[in-house]
């Protein structure tokens, strides 16, 4: 049995009197698909921070691949691997899609502060770039500038840059919000189809994606852990089901 | 609808050379065929070009806009007319003046970076207005207000045309390094940061560096500037790196086109033409000249060149029958996708 | 010693006029991100102003209301009609306020030329109080007075009505403040004639005490920066406090070593930044 790549243990955020994060211990192991759920509020998005490094800890220890990073601003963090994307598509708007994806992969790559040749002369990188925009559909956009891109494209850039880095742990921050039916489609299978070796913790709140992607639940209310383990499990769980269809509510 | 223009735009590479070429000859034609009044005119615009390339590398590409470029261009100047008036050479001081300038830099440098993007601006401010300040008051090294001259121009290029030609040199030399490094990975590194640097930072970037080095960069190139202006001028005094010019290289860089090099020449050539000729027919020019530029940051925010050239790239894209892109994102959906659209329902 | 006390009030006085500008500044750039490169500018003409209403009239008492209220008004015409097109937009704004700076202070040289002018004092103050060994000119110490007197003014605004309350919070935070439904362009534009009144008096005072000549502006342009770099970006507290260590450091730099003068401004500036980037009471999150 391998260490965890991902391993939380009282992993507290405050923020004034408000704790928005309290206490969470959680281990994410080698290859999994590993979901965050819970309702608005629950202090999802606050633990992606704190796990990738855009905000710091109150308290406790997070541990990526055995090392202690609690410490580690962002930069060194994807370094080690984590990438990670944002409830609001967070991409390079007037860069092209080409462009943005580029950035992605030079981020960890000593070329990045080459000065005399074009970027476009890498042919590996260009290579790279060019598979993962088709694996997200966006071969035909890769020239657009991203301000121009709709809002489901926004998204795919989104992924793509997290994907583009090679990264060991990929942190997805609701993927699927704002996308069409169809979208969620290729969505789906887009996240079935990463490799096995990649770690994926998905904050989601379609439970249908959520279902046909995931294997591991953890669910979050008012910033605590208050269910963890097998979808299936945790689906059947009686808290979880009070805290979303509430104490009068029927399945 | 032009049939000149499907024909250029099927050769993008040979065009841009054909413009760079035909600017090129123009601006080696000019004391051949004009007077001294447009000599200094074309003069003023490769020195002042350069600046604002410079300026633009900081401002257009990483987002930094700095309101004290200035002073680094002062600084070569000033230390190249101090040592050649304790006896260095015109070479030897200019070295020694770039290398003040890349040492100012070095040091400003990592205050600079400090500060949020925003603030940036105040505190370039507040460097140009010290170097101001200091080129006033410390008048036993900078002669105060009544400067400092520069005794002579290194000696192969003695009279005004000549020295015009190798200033000509030198911008086209620093132009392709610049825009050698724009388009290199890492110049595209800084456009990342200007569009957003909190994504930079989460896809492994070291952001404070790359500002940095962009910073130090932009610095040195405004010292060749520096070191071209005082070989032309034979004189340097305050009055040139006052709030005023600082505004003035902003300016240009905008007025041209943040962001696309080029820009800044042609902004420098409209400023530039502002001073020279404007000046003649009334003493108002700069109201003139604040009153072009407020139009221009309300209506082509782009620039004259930015502007013109995001108009030819839509008519091209036009032209070649790629589908317009509609600013919302709104397009037509491919096939494909409607197909799964039904498929889904 | 007496000429420690000398230098030290007049650096307060100088402060004092210092601080009408830097907090209007500091106030329009921490609610609305404007770094408003005209407020120099509107320094300048509001104490070119002042000294034509005074020599026309030689009401001391009309120039110094005349001369903030037409400030005021070019503020108003500056916010509604030009900055309010790209409001959002940081570039546009501030290049905007630049190219609004240069207009004006070129319209004020061919107006008021090159020549530095003087905004005299009224004749009650012209006289001079004894304070122990020295004597000092009253009209100084009515300066700072009058400094003080606004900024308590602007500290129970800020700290006590519901106006200074949305601005305060408009500078931590502008999406809440107009996410709670609460009309923050009719604050902005507040603020920014608030700001262009202000600056506007410290030209009428900064007229008497400093002269008015053109690059004033710019001069204390610079300076108000600095303040405002030390003292936190949108904090009122940090323009008071930045408006005494500038202002006392540059008199008593000019005073004792003029040629580094703008050292002296140079090295708490550093300090700050190396320290505490973001100003003695400035927020991280700016």
């Amino acid at each position: 049995m391998s260490a965890p790549v991902l391993s939380l243990r009282g992993v507290t955020r405050r923020f004034g009197g408000v704790t928005a994060v309290s206490d969470v211990t959680l281990d994410v192991e080698s290859g999994a698909r590993h979901g965050i759920i819970g309702p608005n509020g629950a202090g999802k998005t606050t633990l992606f921070n704190l796990i990738n490094g855009d905000l710091g800890t109150s308290g406790g220890a997070i541990d990526f691949l055995g090392q202690d990073v609690v410490k580690l601003p962002p930069h060194r963090r994807a370094a080690l691997g984590m990438a990670r994307t944002y409830q609001i598509a967070r991409t390079f708007p007037t860069l092209t899609v080409r462009e943005n994806l580029v950035l992605g992969a030079l981020g960890l790559r000593r070329e990045k502060y080459g000065m005399l040749r074009s970027w476009r002369a890498r042919r590996d990188i260009g290579a790279l770039v060019e598979t993962t925009a088709g694996r997200l559909g966006l071969e035909d956009r890769l020239d657009v500038p991203a301000e121009d891109l709709s809002h489901g494209e926004l998204r795919e850039v989104d992924i793509a840059l997290a994907l583009v880095s090679e990264p060991r742990m990929l942190l997805l921050d609701e993927p699927a919000a704002g996308l069409s039916p169809a979208e969620r489609v290729h969505l789906r299978d887009l996240l079935r189809a990463l490799p096995g070796e990649l770690t994926v913790v998905m904050i989601e709140h379609d439970m249908d994606l959520v279902r046909s992607v995931v294997d591991r639940i953890t669910v979050l209310h008012f910033g605590t852990v208050v269910a963890d383990g097998e979808t299936a499990e945790v689906q059947a769980d009686e808290n979880v089901r009070e805290i979303y269809l509430g104490r009068s509510g029927r399945a | 609808m032009r049939p000149v223009l499907p024909a250029l735009a099927r050769h993008p590479r040979a065009t841009r050379a054909g413009l760079a070429i035909t600017a090129i000859v123009v601006f080696i034609l000019v004391p051949q065929v004009t007077n001294d009044f447009y000599l200094s005119i074309a003069q003023s615009v490769v020195i002042f070009g350069l600046l604002a390339m410079s300026l633009d590398m900081l401002a257009g590409y990483t987002g930094l806009v700095s309101l004290g470029h200035a002073a680094f261009f002062g600084i070569s100047a000033y230390v190249l007319a101090y040592t050649m008036n304790h006896g260095a050479g015109p070479l030897t001081a200019a070295l020694i003046g770039l290398a003040a300038t890349l040492a100012m830099a070095a040091l400003l440098g990592v205050l600079a970076i400090r500060v949020k993007s925003i603030a940036f601006v105040m505190l370039t401010l507040a460097i140009g207005q010290i170097a101001f300040g200091l080129a006033v008051r410390w008048t036993d090294v900078t002669g105060g207000d009544n400067g400092l001259a520069v005794p002579s121009r290194p000696s192969f290029v003695p009279g005004a045309i000549d020295y015009y030609y190798a200033t000509l040199v030198v911008l086209v030399v620093c132009a392709i390094v610049m825009r050698l490094i724009v388009g290199s990975p890492f110049g595209l590194t800084l456009r990342g940061v200007r569009d957003n640097e909190e994504r930079m930072r989460s896809l492994g970037y070291t952001v404070a560096l790359h500002k940095y080095l962009a910073f130090v960069i932009s610095a040195f190139f405004a010292g060749i500037a520096g070191v071209l202006f005082a070989f032309f001028n034979l004189y340097m005094s305050p009055s040139a790196i006052d709030f005023q010019h600082n505004a003035l290289i902003v300016l240009m860089t905008f007025t041209g086109g943040l962001g696309t090099l080029w820009g800044a020449l042609v902004g420098s050539g409209i400023v530039v033409f502002f001073q020279q000729w404007l000046s003649i027919h009334t003493p108002r020019w700069i109201t003139f000249l604040g009153i072009f530029f407020i139009l221009t940051v309300l209506f082509a925010r782009r620039g004259v060149y930015g502007s013109a050239r995001y108009a030819i790239r839509r008519r091209l894209d036009q032209l070649s029958g790629r589908p317009p892109l509609d600013r919302h994102g709104v397009h037509a959906l491919p096939q494909e996708d409607v197909a799964l659209q039904e498929a889904d329902v | 010693m007496t000429e420690f006390l000398t230098q030290t009030l007049n650096g307060l006085s100088f402060a004092g006029v210092l601080f009408l500008l830097s907090s209007g500044f500091t106030l329009i750039f921490g609610l609305m991100r404007i770094v408003n490169m005209a407020h120099g500018a509107t320094y300048l003409v509001g104490g070119y102003v002042a000294y034509s209403v005074l020599a026309a009239t030689g009401s001391y008492l009309l120039a110094i209301i005349a001369a903030p209220v037409a400030m005021a008004v070019l503020g108003l015409l500056l916010e509604r009609v030009l900055l309010q097109r790209i409001r959002g937009l940081p570039e546009p704004e501030l290049l905007l306020t630049m190219g609004v700076a240069f207009v004006m202070t070129d319209l004020a040289l061919g107006i008021w030329g090159g020549d530095p002018l003087t905004v005299q004092s009224p004749g009650f103050l012209r006289s001079s109080l004894h304070l122990g060994s020295i004597t000092y000119p009253i009209d100084r110490l009515a300066i700072f007075g009058l400094a003080v007197l606004i900024g308590v003014a602007l500290y129970y605004v800020l700290v006590r009505t519901r106006t200074g309350a949305i601005i305060r919070a408009g500078v931590d935070d502008r999406e809440m403040v107009s996410a709670l439904g609460i009309n923050v362009g009719r604050v902005f534009t507040i603020v920014f004639v608030a700001g262009a009144l202000l600056a506007g008096l410290a030209g009428v005072l900064g007229g008497g005490l400093l002269t008015l000549y053109p690059g004033g502006d710019s001069d204390i342009l610079a300076l108000s920066v600095v303040v405002v770099i030390i003292g936190g970006l949108g904090k009122l507290e940090g323009a008071i406090v930045g408006s005494f260590v500038v202002g006392l450091l540059n008199n008593y730099a000019n005073a004792y070593f003029p040629e580094f003068a703008y050292f002296s401004l140079f090295a708490p500036m550093i300090v700050v930044l190396l320290w505490r980037p973001q100003g003695l009471f400035g927020s991280a999150a700016v």
